[in-house]
């Protein structure tokens, strides 16, 4: 997994402060719970990145784009605070990117 | 095969337009209200909306298509050409994008060739009537090949450039062209 942290001056004024453009090998998506390992991970990278503790990034929903595509939508939180969003992309039921975004409304204290 | 009343890949037909203001709606003031053409041109333009109104030379028929999957066929889209902003403003030459940017500071970014389709428009009407509010009342971006986010409502500013800049959707992995017919919904 190849990840890219960034900090988009277009999505300011939603209140994005990060966004984390992942890319890698595609894999098999068929149930939610194939998703748990790879939103674990994901976690781990944006804590360590980011310098922080707890990021936990929890299932939210997820809805087609398409016929082909599915966004499978996680809700990020900060010692319970919601932060930020990940978006995992499956194409054809296999996952190929992962995109989170992290408030600019958070400081995050250096761990 | 693409026929005349085929549908882009992944699309489904619907009755009418889903309405989305991911920044919210802004306050539109007409009278104040200019459209800046900026950037890597010769001639850097501001249009007031009666100078738009006198200039419409645009009128045909598209479906619209939203990169989420659904379509609106056969809407009317009528404005100014925007082969008829770059041949006034005259870009530089190197440009290769347009960043738009709205009053509500949505950004998209297009490509410069795709700009200069035959059928890209800066739409003031839609079926027979102004852009309501919701549908980006003065002005909005239409190409129809492309999908709708880059349909920037509320236009605000087009900025020719050289160099690429994510927009509000690009940044968040959307493709930098999205081409409805070559499925470019993701980067």
């Amino acid at each position: 997994m190849e990840c890219w942290l960034s900090s988009p001056e277009a999505l300011a004024p939603k209140g994005i402060k990060f966004v984390f453009l992942c890319s890698h090998e595609p894999k098999d998506i068929f149930f939610i719970e194939d998703l748990h390992e790879h939103a674990s991970l994901i976690s781990e990278f944006m804590s360590r990145t980011l310098g922080v503790g707890d990021l936990k990034v929890v299932f939210s929903d997820n809805e087609v784009i398409g016929s082909d595509y599915i966004l499978y939508s996680y809700k990020v939180f900060h010692g319970g605070d919601y932060v930020g969003t990940c978006r995992f992309v499956a194409y054809c039921n296999k996952l190929i990117k992962s995109l989170c975004t992290i408030s600019s409304g958070i400081v995050f204290e250096r761990s | 095969m693409r026929g005349p009343d085929s549908l882009p890949p992944g699309q489904r037909a619907v009755p009418n337009f889903i309405i989305y203001r991911i920044l919210g709606q802004p306050e539109v003031d007409i009278n104040s209200w200019r459209l800046r053409v900026l950037g890597d041109v010769s001639k850097p333009l501001t249009y007031a909306y009666e100078d738009l109104l006198k200039i419409v030379d645009t009128s045909y028929v598209s479906d619209f298509h939203c990169v989420t999957g659904w379509s609106v066929r056969g809407v009317v889209w009528e404005g100014v050409s925007l082969r008829k902003l770059v041949m006034e403003a005259q870009p530089l030459k190197g440009v290769e994008w347009v960043y738009v940017r709205s009053l509500d500071k949505y950004t998209t970014v297009i490509p410069y060739e795709d700009f200069l389709d035959e059928r890209g428009i800066l739409a003031l009407r839609i079926n027979g009537r102004p852009l309501s509010l919701e549908q980006g009342f003065p002005a909005r971006i239409f190409i129809p090949h492309l999908y709708g986010w880059k349909s920037a409502k509320w236009v605000a500013e087009i900025i020719f450039t050289k160099e690429y800049k994510d927009g509000y959707w690009e940044a968040l992995g959307y493709h930098s062209r999205g081409n409805v017919w070559r499925e470019e919904r993701f980067k």
